[in-house]
């Protein structure tokens, strides 16, 4: 919240005055937009050096009387937009007039960002890392996925995603502070805390359905302003919450309204697949060069095996196949049968809104909605927003501000996910390629109403999956928040606010009779209804004085208290009496149910201490005691502070060339408080046996005496202007470790147990963030090109673990484990390498193939941690044309690629066809060595088969790793402001049109796969699991404002 | 004034959040809703046996490693296990899985059963720990056992010492010895009888399950310890062993679709083991009528034919012989021990001159309790005992019968290969490992993690742990 604003204005405005009218004057005129000359309201006005200031009206005019005589600079600031200053000469008794004009522009150092607890302060006045995103860059080239659209947009943050429609994202600010635990930043909206809790299963499990992180759920539309508080120091003042830093969002409110403002906007994008997996066409399913269908089970040729070590390819052949009755039809290639499976996506996103603002109060009123289609066929995700939020000065002291949001997530039919029958892009990977996938498309059943598929062994007819089998998620969603403030005195604002976010959603997946993977003879369902809600109740207390002698003090104190609720009930039911009734009524079976429920509270009491000195020095003290529900009840009070100075330089030296220098400093000391119920063992109720009912001992010992995560960090940083406002650079350097981690301990469990919660280790980050704008070209036409350049680079290493013990295991697939091994970067990857010589031959067996037994050495395959990431972002305008393109690249880190593992071992990935290029009796030879008897190595000339080879080597799993490094054209934005001469013809007062393009293109070395894939919201990362295809989307963005 | 009303709303605010730290409700808060904090025998020892006699008897250590390897099932199409390319999370789970899951449950049996002074529950309890610890330490050698399963004494070491496999069967025997002398003391055991899932909470059938477990155990050791091997298994014989089949430790599982038994969920999703050629082969080179149980007839045309063990060459999957329908039902037994095998074991005795009995005439009693087990009719056990191939021949007649009765007990019949030699087992054309069967599991990445030095030093006593390094008892 905005308090700070019109607490400050109304200071201004009520001060009473007792200077004699003689020697003053007033200074009035209006304040707008430099681009489209529109009137701007609720700009802050205030005279340099001065307690004098004022708020501008609707008409974006303003007024300020009982200036003294003389030379002034009056500065006009609002939030999102660069500051300007006028010189004025006012004489006594008279009024001067000015005009300001406020620019969007790339460079600002005077504009407003919003800090913890939603207090909005001038940037130069910051001590520690905030950094702003435009609202405008969140809603133009619209990403689905509100975290997904951060990536490249701010230094320090790195941000991984799943690629799936309507999956997860990841986002981690300044790497990862706690071993086990949440990495992820706060979210909060308008104050009020609110979750972005992962939809479950990511990408890992079996057929797991990845319902994205709920973050998502908010419009981009309805964002004035989004602040990111990069790290503890930023953050401090969230206490327990503030290790990972936080992401505050602003929502519009009206207060910006000019009078009534009304905007409508669409947004029409299609997707298509970015990348997709290079297929070879020469062989198709079977084994051994043979195959002939029967059943699809096994029992013709090879027909069982969903692998392509089969007959080769348009040569003639005659063979049976699925779909031919018996009868031999040729044996030809489908070379597009996959991407032949995906349709072209579709997302159309509309919304309005309604603002009006009068002297006393404000509403605004919003609807959005958007309806996608993916290109996963009967994929569909709908959301719904509507938004009603405003304020009212109910006396001249008594303020109200309240907002509610209803928001509604509507998915059908997303795709499947892992190692699993369900997944497409594993089944096209187990897989004959000769298989057109149109037959499957055009029919699902055979006539006796079982299953019409390539293969009746192990997989489903991909569009069984996506059309005969479905499922389906809603979720319905409130977030509301009320405050009421009063002015106890000018200087003194008193607030009280609750806010709740309250979620209830409903996952059902439902399985015709005869899908595969499914045991009931009649079909399947489940049925998952989840339950979530924060509520967060606060009170603080404001006091600001802007004039005491050289320094100026802002004192705020408060309390809060959280409430979390989370329910969680599930039901299966593993066989039906009729099919396609997915009814408990029709079970055939007892249902198998599950059910959780959760709570958590923390009372905090928290205070913030800002001085400044001549606007020049600031030093920020903030402490905060939290008071948490997850401790034990003698040992739940913990008191975290921070202390942060800013110095501009500038305005003490003149450094030709600089017009803005400011170095800051910080240091702060925050925590994390343990998850529900880590002090006491539970036991374990598993399904009765045979009607006896059982218990069992859980293989975590909890643990009576946990203490709070404690996470210590400081930051210097610099923020320089050059060259009038051409070139500026901000630049931080970050330090910080979290120790007393609370971790599940892997414990030998020949103790009985797997695991022991403790706490223990150090986890230290060291980084650079980058951010450098420039304006290399500004002519005189008005063709301006700026550039945005952001560099971070963040080391996390892993200090101590716990006594002797080595390595912690995060998450271990596929024989590949995640680790947090002591003295290494936090995230190394361990797996099955090669044999090698002393020169670092591969050392291949006496059937020329490379060693490949658990002897294998086990070693260190990579870190999936980037060692850099980075954007650039061009603006070309013109007037009312502008060109925007963003790249962003991620360099180092690798990626464990199970499409490249199971692909090779199945033959249908491209690399398969070494040895067979020409006739299955090719062979190849491994490039390596053998050891003679006499322990030497000799070059390796035996030939193997092509199937041998690539079928084993997967093992190895050194062989599926690939170095992760991507450079991406991220967004393109091709924009222009109809000329408002033209639109006042149409009745409307503003009118833009763009092309907007997302992923438009990829460079990188991984073959098949995008190598920027989460694998699920976790700290187990650097896997893909023949993961959905990216989108590569294309559309366009209309917005008018009548 | 307004604005002192407003001041006293203010000031209550403050006030309620001033005092949260002595807020009484967060303790409350945090009481686990979702699971009970507290567990009894009763509900403990069923979920100990059905883990422990699961993962013995399921898809993962017997389905998957054991019964391939002593080549009573092979694999098919997806051929890792079989060609012996082990994965280390096949192992690590079946390692930890038993500590931190039926053995624990099993301490905390005794464990309660001693407090609340029910000397015959936790004997039982001992029981039933000592035949996983035997499954255990006959697969890995030297294990966890008398430093094992303390995790709840805040003073214990995370980091337990491993025993050698000498010390392990030390420790066996004294706990089987004690805990049947225990018993023998009469008296009720769990109430309600029906947690016991075995034998019902009959006393007197855990004594005979205890000294028949003893006798095993006991000829395990013949080769590197005929001494103790010999006065163990006289001690025992002596106590009272299996009379009958009837008194067979048996798991039975449900056809209720939640305790159904684990081959069975196992089929519900894949289809790629049959019965080995081998078991087969010998079956029909012997007539025998177990065939019939042991093995499905082939969809193609209604025969018996097994699948060769580590071939990656797949006949058509109609031409094989599946597991028989008897082993994979949802309600199919899992057999702990076998009055068979009692009556092997001591024909066996017989023959080394461990007990002075008739070694033939135990042999034919083991085959007809085999037979008998199985539901085979006399007349034809009859037949089949007149065959001449059938004849008592000392102890290869003995093995080889014995891993016959053994079908479906994967982990017992590899560690008798491995003492024994009988039957002689050829690994398959495609085998790693040079050939060669192993002759133990390896030990889990993860304890050498977490457990680094006490297990490296238990490799090192044990001259390797590769999967050619035999374990102590296995000499010849």
């Amino acid at each position: 919240m905005s308090k700070r604003r019109w607490l400050f204005a109304l200071l201004l405005t009520l001060v009473p005055v007792t200077a004699s009218g003689q020697s003053t004057g007033t200074i009035q005129g209006t304040v707008v937009d430099a681009t489209t000359q529109a009137p701007l309201s609720s700009v802050q006005v205030s005279v340099r050096n001065s307690a004098l200031g004022t708020l501008t009206d609707d008409q974006g005019r303003f007024q300020i009387v009982n200036v003294p005589a003389g030379e002034h600079f009056v500065r006009a600031q609002l939030i999102g937009f660069g500051a300007d200053e006028e010189r004025v000469v006012v004489s006594a008794g008279s009024a001067a007039t000015v005009t300001l004009a406020l620019t969007q522009t790339a460079i600002e150092v005077e504009g407003l960002v919003v800090t913890a607890l939603g207090i909005e302060r001038a940037e130069r006045s910051l001590t520690t890392s905030v950094e702003e995103v435009n609202a405008e860059d969140l809603t133009e080239a619209r990403e689905p996925n509100l975290v997904t659209a951060l990536t490249g947009k701010v230094a320090g943050v790195t941000i991984t995603n799943s690629n799936t429609p309507g999956g997860s994202s990841r986002i981690v600010i300044r790497g990862a502070n706690s071993l086990t635990g949440n990495n992820q930043p706060l979210f909060v909206i308008d104050g009020v805390p609110v979750s972005n809790a992962a939809g479950s299963g990511g990408t890992t499990g079996y057929n797991a359905i990845d319902y994205g992180n709920v973050i998502q759920d908010i419009n981009p539309d309805d964002i004035e302003s989004l602040s990111v508080l990069k790290g503890p120091n930023a953050a401090a003042l969230y206490g327990s919450r503030a290790a990972n830093g936080a992401i505050l969002i602003t929502t519009k409110n009206g207060r910006r309204a000019s009078g009534t403002a009304i905007n409508a906007s669409t947004n029409v994008s299609f997707e298509t697949p970015l990348k997709l997996p290079t297929y070879q066409n020469k062989y198709g399913q079977g084994a051994f060069g043979e195959y002939s269908y029967l059943d699809g089970r096994g029992n013709g040729v090879n027909d069982g095996t969903d692998e392509s070590w089969g007959p080769r390819l348009d040569n003639g052949l005659m063979i049976p196949q699925f779909f031919s009755n018996g009868e031999a039809v040729p044996w030809v290639s489908h070379p597009d049968n996959v991407r032949n499976f995906f349709d072209t996506g579709r997302t159309v996103n509309t919304s309005a809104s309604f603002a009006t603002n009068s002297d006393n109060s404000n509403v605004r009123f919003s609807i959005s909605r958007m309806d996608q289609e993916g290109m996963y066929p009967s994929f569909e995700l709908e959301r719904t927003n509507v938004a009603l939020s405003g304020g009212s000065n109910l006396t001249d002291r008594l303020r109200t501000d309240v907002s509610v949001q209803y928001l509604q997530s509507d998915g059908a039919n997303r795709p499947p996910q892992g190692y699993g029958e369900d997944n497409v892009m594993w089944q096209f990977l187990w897989f004959g390629r000769q298989v057109d996938t149109s037959l499957l498309e055009a029919r699902q059943f055979n006539e006796d109403g079982t299953q019409f598929n390539w293969n009746s062994r192990w997989n489903n007819n991909p569009y069984w999956t996506a059309l005969v089998n479905s499922n389906s998620d809603v979720r319905d969603r409130i977030i509301g928040s009320a405050s009421l403030s009063f002015d106890v005195t000018p200087w003194l604002t008193a607030m009280v606010r609750s806010g709740t976010d309250w979620y209830q959603e409903e996952r059902r997946r439902e399985y015709a009779a005869d899908t595969r993977g499914i045991s009931g003879e009649n079909g399947a369902f489940g049925e998952t209804d989840i339950f979530r809600q924060e509520t967060n109740t606060d009170f603080m207390l404001s006091g600001s004085w802007a004039e005491l002698g050289d320094f100026s003090l802002n004192v705020d104190v408060g309390g809060n208290r959280r409430n979390n609720n989370y329910r969680n009930d599930g039901i299966y039911v593993e066989d039906l009496v009729v099919p396609g009734v997915y009814a408990r009524s029709n079970a055939a079976v007892e249902p198998s149910l599950s059910d959780y429920r959760e709570r958590k509270r923390v009372n905090s009491l928290f205070g913030i201490a800002s001085i400044g000195y001549r606007d020049i020095l600031f030093v920020d003290v903030t402490g905060r005691n939290d008071w948490s529900s997850t401790l034990p009840e003698d040992n739940n009070s913990y008191f975290y502070p921070s202390i942060s100075s800013s110095l501009v330089f500038s305005d003490l030296i003149d450094v030709p060339g600089l017009s803005f220098g400011k170095l800051n400093a910080g240091w702060a000391q925050v925590g994390s408080d343990a998850a529900p119920y880590q002090l006491v063992d539970p036991y374990g109720a598993d399904v009765p046996f045979g009607g006896v009912p059982r218990l069992s001992a859980s293989n975590t010992l909890r643990n009576a005496n946990l203490k709070p995560e404690q996470t210590e960090g400081w930051e210097i940083g610099t923020d320089l202007v050059f060259l009038g406002d051409r070139l500026g650079v901000q630049a931080t350097y970050y330090s910080k470790s979290t120790t007393n981690q609370i971790i599940p301990l892997q414990i030998s469990p020949i103790t009985g147990f797997t695991s022991r919660y403790i706490n223990a280790g150090k986890l230290s980050n060291e980084g650079v963030e980058l951010s450098v704008d420039a304006v290399p070209v500004r002519l005189a036409n008005g063709f301006e090109w700026d550039v945005t350049v952001n560099y971070t680079r963040n080391r996390d290493y892993v200090d101590e673990l716990y006594g002797d013990l080595e390595t912690m295991v995060l998450g271990s697939y596929y024989n590949v484990s995640v680790e947090a091994r002591k003295g290494e970067r936090y995230g190394a990857m361990y797996g099955r390498m090669y044999v090698r010589d002393p020169e670092g031959n591969i050392v291949v067996d006496s059937d020329g193939l490379p060693l490949n037994s658990s002897d294998n050495p086990v070693g260190l395959l990579g870190n999936y941690n980037p060692d850099w990431v980075g954007s650039i972002n061009n603006r070309l305008s013109y007037k009312g044309l502008d060109l925007s393109f963003l790249f962003d690249t991620r360099q180092g880190g690798v990626i464990y690629s199970m499409t490249h593992r199971y692909g090779q071992r199945s033959g249908v990935l491209i690399e398969t066809l070494e040895g067979r290029e020409n006739s299955i009796d090719d062979g190849l030879i491994v490039e390596g060595v053998q050891q003679l008897e006499d322990g030497s190595y000799v070059p390796n000339t035996t030939v193997t088969d092509a199937r041998s080879y690539h079928r084993g080597i997967g093992a190895i799993t050194e062989n599926s790793v690939f170095d992760a490094s991507f450079v991406k054209l991220r967004e393109m934005r091709l924009g222009y402001n109809v000329p408002r001469s033209l639109t006042q013809r149409w009745g409307v007062s503003g009118l833009r049109v763009a092309l907007v393009g997302r992923n438009l293109a990829l460079w990188s070395d991984v073959p098949h796969i995008d190598p920027e894939t989460a694998f699920n919201a976790s700290n187990v990362q650097g896997f893909e699991y023949s993961q959905m295809p990216s989108a590569r989307s294309i559309g366009f963005n209309i917005s008018v404002t009548p | 004034m307004k604005s002192s009303a407003t001041l006293r709303v203010m000031a209550v605010a403050t006030l309620l959040t001033a005092v949260s730290g002595c807020d009484e409700g967060l303790t409350e808060i945090n009481r686990n809703p979702n699971s009970p904090d507290q567990a009894t025998a009763e509900q403990l020892f069923p979920n100990g046996v059905e883990a422990s006699v699961s993962r013995v008897f399921g898809s993962g250590l017997h389905m998957d490693l054991t019964a391939l390897w002593a080549q009573q099932y092979s694999e098919f199409l997806y051929t890792d296990e079989d060609i012996f390319r082990i994965s280390d999370g096949s192992i690590s789970g079946n390692w930890g899985s038993f500590y931190a899951g039926p053995l624990q449950d099993f301490q905390e049996v005794i464990e309660k059963g001693v407090e609340t002074e029910r000397p015959n529950v936790a004997a039982i309890g001992t029981i039933m720990q000592t035949w996983t610890f035997h499954v255990m330490t006959d697969l890995w050698g030297d294990i966890g056992y008398s430093e094992a399963l303390q995790g709840r004494d805040p003073d214990a070491s995370s980091t337990p010492a491993l025993d050698s496999q000498e010390q392990v069967y030390t420790g066996m025997f004294a706990a089987l010895t004690g805990a049947q002398a225990t018993l023998a003391g009469g008296g009720s055991s769990f109430t309600p009888a029906s947690a016991d899932l075995i034998y019902g909470g009959d006393v007197e059938a855990w004594q005979r399950f205890a000294n028949s477990l003893r006798l095993r155990m006991a000829m395990r050791i013949s080769d590197v310890d005929a001494a103790t091997g010999n006065a163990e298994f006289n001690a025992a014989l002596a106590a009272g062993v299996f009379e009958s089949n009837a008194d067979n430790a048996v798991l039975g599982y449900h056809d209720d679709e939640v305790s159904v038994h684990p081959l069975y969920s196992y089929q519900q999703s894949r289809d790629d083991h049959g019965i080995s050629a081998t078991m087969v082969d010998t079956l029909k080179a012997l007539s025998d009528p177990r065939l019939a149980v042991y093995a499905n007839p082939t969809a193609r045309n209604g025969s018996y034919q097994g699948a060769p063990n580590g071939s990656e060459f797949d006949p058509p999957i109609d031409s094989i012989s599946r597991i028989g329908s008897y082993f994979t039902r949802a309600d199919a037994e899992a057999v702990l021990m076998s009055y068979a095998e009692v009556l092997f074991l001591q024909a066996e005795a017989a023959e080394r001159g461990w007990i002075t009995a008739d070694a033939a005439s135990l042999y034919t009693d083991a085959i007809t309790a085999s037979m008998e087990q199985f539901g085979i009719a006399q007349a034809e056990i009859d037949a089949y005992l007149a065959q001449p191939r059938v004849a008592y021949n000392g102890l290869p007649s003995i093995g080889v019968q014995k891993w016959i009765a053994l079908y479906g007990n994967g982990p017992e019949a590899y560690a008798e290969w491995r003492r024994t030699g009988y039957p002689n087992l050829v690994a398959g054309p495609d085998a790693l490992n040079d050939g060669l069967i192993p002759v133990r599991l390896p030990y889990p990445q993860s304890e050498a993690d977490r457990n680094g030095e006490n297990l490296a030093e238990a490799v090192a006593r044990q001259g390797g742990a590769g999967l050619n390094d035999p374990l102590w008892w296995d000499v010849n």
